[in-house]
C-alpha cells in the first residue's frame, strides 16, 4: 500500500441472519456489515481484512463472505481506524451506503466521485503518519 | 465469426464490443459505410435505446423526427450488407445507457442493490449511467407502449430481423446478479402490493414462516421479468427469437468504485469474471470497457468465448446440447443445482460443503451452477453431465427425474440432507423395486453407492460433511471423484495464469479418439509465468496451437509450458477409452 492512499469504506446495516441449513430469521443477531473497503489501486485484500477482523474482535467472522457484524458504528469506525493504520494510509473515510448513494446523486461525471465520497464520508486521520516514535503512545486517530 | 475486439477501430464508440452496434451514437448517412466496414463478420446485435425514440414521453419517433431513429432503414442497410440484424430489446436496466435507457421522465427512482447501494455504472466512454427502478408501475405501462409501437412500426415497415429479449446483469464469485434486481422504495411499494394480493387470494395463502420474505421477494422479482418478456413476446410474435443473458465486465458494485476512484483501467482484472461467464451459462460482454483495455489475453479470451457459434446455441438450445457437433464448445462435467435463494441468503450450500472449492481446483471452468426454483426442469435427462441435487429442496417431481436419470444411465450426486422421509422412504423402494445394487461405506458421512447399468448414483449426508475442517471436504470429494468423477488431465499453473478447456468431436481423421479436448491458457500479468500438464491415462498430446510468447516442452512427465507477460497457447489433447 502506497503511503498517500487514503481508504474507503462503504457499510450497511442488516435485519437479516442466515443459518446455513433453515430459514431466515430476523432478530438479535442483526448488526452492520461492510460492503466495501478499497483504495485507489483497487479492493483491500480479503484475507488481510478477515484478519483485522479477528484481532479486533477476537473472533473470526461468522461468514467469510460478509465482512462483520460490527455491534455499532463507532465498533466499525474503529476497526476502520486499525486497518488505516496497519496500511500507513494517512485516512479513512467511513460512509453509510446511504452516505453513498448522496454522493452518487450529486454527481453527474465520475471524475467527481472521488470528491462526493470525501464530502459525505466521516474521515479518520492516520496521525501517526509523519510523527516521531516518541509520540506512538499519543491518540492515533482523529475523528474531523 | 464475430468480430475480436482487435479488429473494430478501439475508440470507435459505435461498436463498443461483440458486434454490437450503437446506431443512436452517430449520423444515419454514416450507418452503411459503418456496417460495410465489418467485413468478416455476419451477424450485427443492434440494443435498442428506448429513450431515444420516446424521450418526452408523447411522441414515439422510429425516424419521423430524427433520422438516427429510423430502424427500418438500419434493417435495410443491414440486408443490403449481406449481414444478419438482430435487436437487442431490454428487460431492465441497459447498464451501458444513461439512466439504463429509462426515458428521463420515467428515471424516478434509483435503483438500489443487495446492500442497498445505487446501481451506478462506468461505460465505455468513461460516463457515468444510473440505473433506475423498472418496479415502478409507470415504467412498465410505458414500456408496453413503446414496445408494441415498435412492433406495429415493425409490421408496417416490413422490418425483417430477429428481436431478442435481453437480461442484463454482472456476474461474480457469488452468481449472476441482475440489473433488474432493485432493493428500491419503487420495488418495496410494488412487492407491499404483491404480499397484500397474495394473501387475499385463498389458492395461494402465505403459509411460509419468519424469514421467507426474502423467497417472496425473489418470486415478486421473478414475476415481474416474466410480465416485461410476455409483453414483449406478445408484441412481436413472430419476430420473436427467444432471450439472451449477458454479463458484463466491469459491471460490478466493487467494479465502479475501483474503476471511479482509481481513473484507469486494467485488463487482467476482467480475465476471472470473464472465465465465470461459463459457469453461470451466460454471455460475456465487453461493452463497458474502453477499448484499450481489451487488447492482449483479455481481448484473444473475449474473441475466443464470444462467437456466433455461441449466441446460436443460446437461442436454440437444441444445438446448444448437441455435444457431438465438430466445433469446440466449452468443456462441462457437472452440472450444479441450487436454489437462487442461496446466493440471497448466504447459504451458497455446495460452497460450504467444499465441492466449488474442490472443483475450482481440479475441474476448472468445467461445471455450470444452475439457478432455478423449479428445480430440475431444465435438466436433460440423457445429458451425459453429472447432475449434482441437493435433498433439501427436491420435491416429488425432482425426484421422478432423477428417478429417469439414473435409468437412463446418467450421473448423481445427491446431498441427503433435508430430503422429506417420504422421499428417502421412495428412494428405498426404488432401489429393491429395480434390484439396484447399493453399497455403504463411511467416510466423513455415510456414502451410499447405487448403480444401475451405467447410471450412478452417489448419495451423502451434507451436515456431517458442513462439520468437517475444509482440507477433510476436499479429501472426501476427491475420493468421491476417484470413484465417480470424469477423467480430466492435470494442470499445475502459476498464479495469475488462466486457462478453460473446450470439447468436440473427433473428424474422421481422428477416430481413435472419442473426444478431443482443447486447453487455451492466457498470461495476463506481467511476469513469465509456468504450467505443466501431467500425463493422463487415456489422453494424447496431439498438437499445439495459436502460441504466442510461449515454449512448449513435451516430455514423459507431460507438456510443460513457459509462458511470457501477454502470452496465450492452445494445446489440444485426444481422449480414447481403452
Amino acid at each position: 500500500m502506497k503511503d498517500n492512499l487514503v481508504l474507503y469504506l462503504i457499510y450497511n446495516y442488516s435485519l437479516v441472519s442466515a443459518p446455513v441449513y433453515g430459514p431466515l430469521t430476523v432478530g438479535p443477531q442483526s448488526h452492520y456489515y461492510i460492503t466495501d473497503f478499497f483504495s485507489e489501486v483497487g479492493e483491500i485484500g480479503g484475507e488481510l481484512l478477515l484478519q483485522h477482523y479477528e484481532r479486533f474482535y477476537g473472533r473470526p467472522v461468522e461468514d467469510r463472505r460478509r465482512l462483520g457484524p460490527f455491534h455499532s458504528v463507532e465498533e466499525l469506525t474503529q476497526y476502520a481506524a486499525l486497518v488505516c493504520k496497519d496500511l500507513l494510509s494517512p485516512a479513512v473515510y467511513v460512509l453509510s451506503t446511504f452516505d453513498f448513494n448522496r454522493s452518487v446523486e450529486s454527481i453527474h461525471d465520475v471524475r467527481d466521485l472521488k470528491e462526493a465520497l470525501q464530502k459525505n464520508g466521516k474521515r479518520m486521520i492516520n496521525e501517526q503518519l509523519g510523527q516521531s516514535k516518541s509520540h506512538f503512545f499519543k491518540r492515533i486517530f482523529t475523528e474531523i | 465469426m464475430l468480430a475480436s475486439p482487435q479488429s473494430i477501430t478501439p475508440t470507435d464508440a459505435t461498436f463498443p464490443g461483440e458486434n454490437w452496434f450503437y446506431y443512436f451514437k452517430t449520423s444515419a448517412s454514416l450507418w452503411k459505410s459503418k456496417i460495410e466496414s465489418l467485413q468478416h463478420n455476419h451477424m450485427i446485435m443492434v440494443p435498442i435505446y428506448w429513450a431515444f425514440h420516446a424521450e418526452n414521453g408523447n411522441d414515439i419517433d422510429f425516424g419521423l423526427t430524427r433520422p438516427e431513429a429510423n430502424l427500418g432503414l438500419l434493417a435495410k442497410i443491414v440486408k443490403e450488407a449481406g449481414k444478419e440484424l438482430i435487436f437487442l430489446l431490454p428487460f431492465g436496466p441497459f447498464p451501458f445507457l444513461p439512466n439504463g435507457g429509462l426515458p428521463s421522465h420515467l428515471a424516478r427512482t434509483l435503483s438500489l442493490d443487495e446492500n442497498h447501494k445505487a446501481q451506478v455504472l462506468i461505460d465505455g466512454e468513461g460516463k457515468l449511467n444510473k440505473l433506475y427502478s423498472f418496479f415502478d408501475p409507470r415504467v412498465y405501462q410505458a414500456y408496453r407502449q413503446f414496445i408494441f409501437a415498435m412492433a406495429s412500426y415493425f409490421e408496417k415497415e416490413k422490418i425483417i430481423a430477429e428481436v431478442v429479449g435481453t437480461y442484463t446483469g454482472h456476474t461474480d464469485g457469488n452468481g449472476f446478479h441482475s440489473y433488474m434486481e432493485d432493493y428500491s422504495k419503487a420495488f418495496e411499494n410494488g412487492f407491499s402490493r404483491y404480499l397484500s394480493l397474495a394473501k387475499k387470494d385463498k389458492e395461494n395463502p402465505d403459509e411460509s414462516p419468519v424469514g421467507q420474505e426474502q423467497l417472496k421477494k425473489f418470486e415478486y422479482i421473478k414475476m415481474m421479468e416474466e410480465l416485461y418478456i410476455t409483453s414483449a413476446k406478445e408484441a412481436f410474435s413472430d419476430l420473436w427469437s427467444g432471450v439472451l443473458k449477458y454479463s458484463f465486465l466491469g459491471g460490478t458494485p466493487q467494479d465502479f468504485l475501483v474503476r471511479g476512484v482509481q481513473g484507469q483501467d486494467v485488463s487482467s482484472r476482467y480475465m476471472t469474471p470473464l472465465l465465470e461467464t461459463i459457469i453461470h451459462d451466460v454471455i460475456p460482454s465487453s461493452v463497458l470497457l474502453p477499448g484499450e483495455v481489451k487488447t492482449g489475453p483479455l481481448g484473444k479470451l473475449l474473441g475466443d468465448l464470444v462467437n456466433v457459434g455461441l449466441i446460436e446455441k443460446k437461442l436454440d438450445t437444441k444445438i446448444y446440447h448437441d455435444e457431438l457437433s465438430l466445433s469446440f464448445t466449452p468443456l462441462v462435467f457437472f452440472e450444479i443445482f441450487q436454489n437462487p435463494l442461496w446466493a440471497v441468503t448466504q447459504q451458497r450450500v455446495w460452497e460450504r460443503l467444499g465441492l466449488l472449492n474442490f472443483l475450482s481446483n481440479q475441474y476448472k471452468w468445467t461445471y455450470l451452477l444452475k439457478e432455478d426454483l423449479k428445480h430440475l426442469d431444465s435438466y436433460d435427462v440423457v445429458s451425459e453431465k453429472i447432475l449434482v441435487v441437493s435433498g433439501h429442496l427436491l420435491g416429488k417431481k425432482d425426484f421422478q427425474i432423477l428417478q429417469k436419470v439414473l435409468m437412463n444411465g446418467g450421473r448423481i450426486i445427491l446431498d441427503k440432507t433435508g430430503l422429506e422421509a417420504s422421499l428417502e422412504r421412495k428412494l428405498e423402494s426404488f432401489f429393491l423395486e429395480n434390484s439396484i445394487k447399493t453399497e455403504k461405506f463411511n467416510y466423513v458421512s455415510v456414502v451410499t453407492h447405487a448403480t444401475f447399468g451405467t447410471g450412478k448414483l452417489f448419495i451423502f449426508e451434507g451436515d456431517k460433511l458442513l462439520a468437517a475442517p475444509q482440507p477433510k471436504q476436499f479429501s472426501f470429494w476427491e475420493n468421491m471423484m476417484n470413484l465417480f468423477g470424469p477423467p480430466h488431465l492435470k494442470v499445475m499453473e502459476d498464479e495469475d495464469v488462466c486457462y478453460y478447456w473446450k470439447t468436440r468431436g473427433p473428424t474422421p481423421g481422428e477416430l481413435a479418439y472419442q473426444e478431443i479436448r482443447r486447453v487455451c491458457f492466457f498470461n495476463p500479468s506481467s511476469y513469465k509465468k509456468k504450467v505443466r500438464l501431467t500425463p493422463g491415462q487415456n489422453f494424447a498430446f496431439l498438437k499445439f496451437g495459436a502460441a504466442v510468447n510461449t515454449k512448449v516442452e513435451s516430455t514423459s512427465m507431460g507438456v510443460a509450458l513457459e509462458m511470457l507477460p501477454g502470452a496465450s497457447i492452445t494445446l489440444d489433447f485426444g481422449y480414447y477409452e481403452t
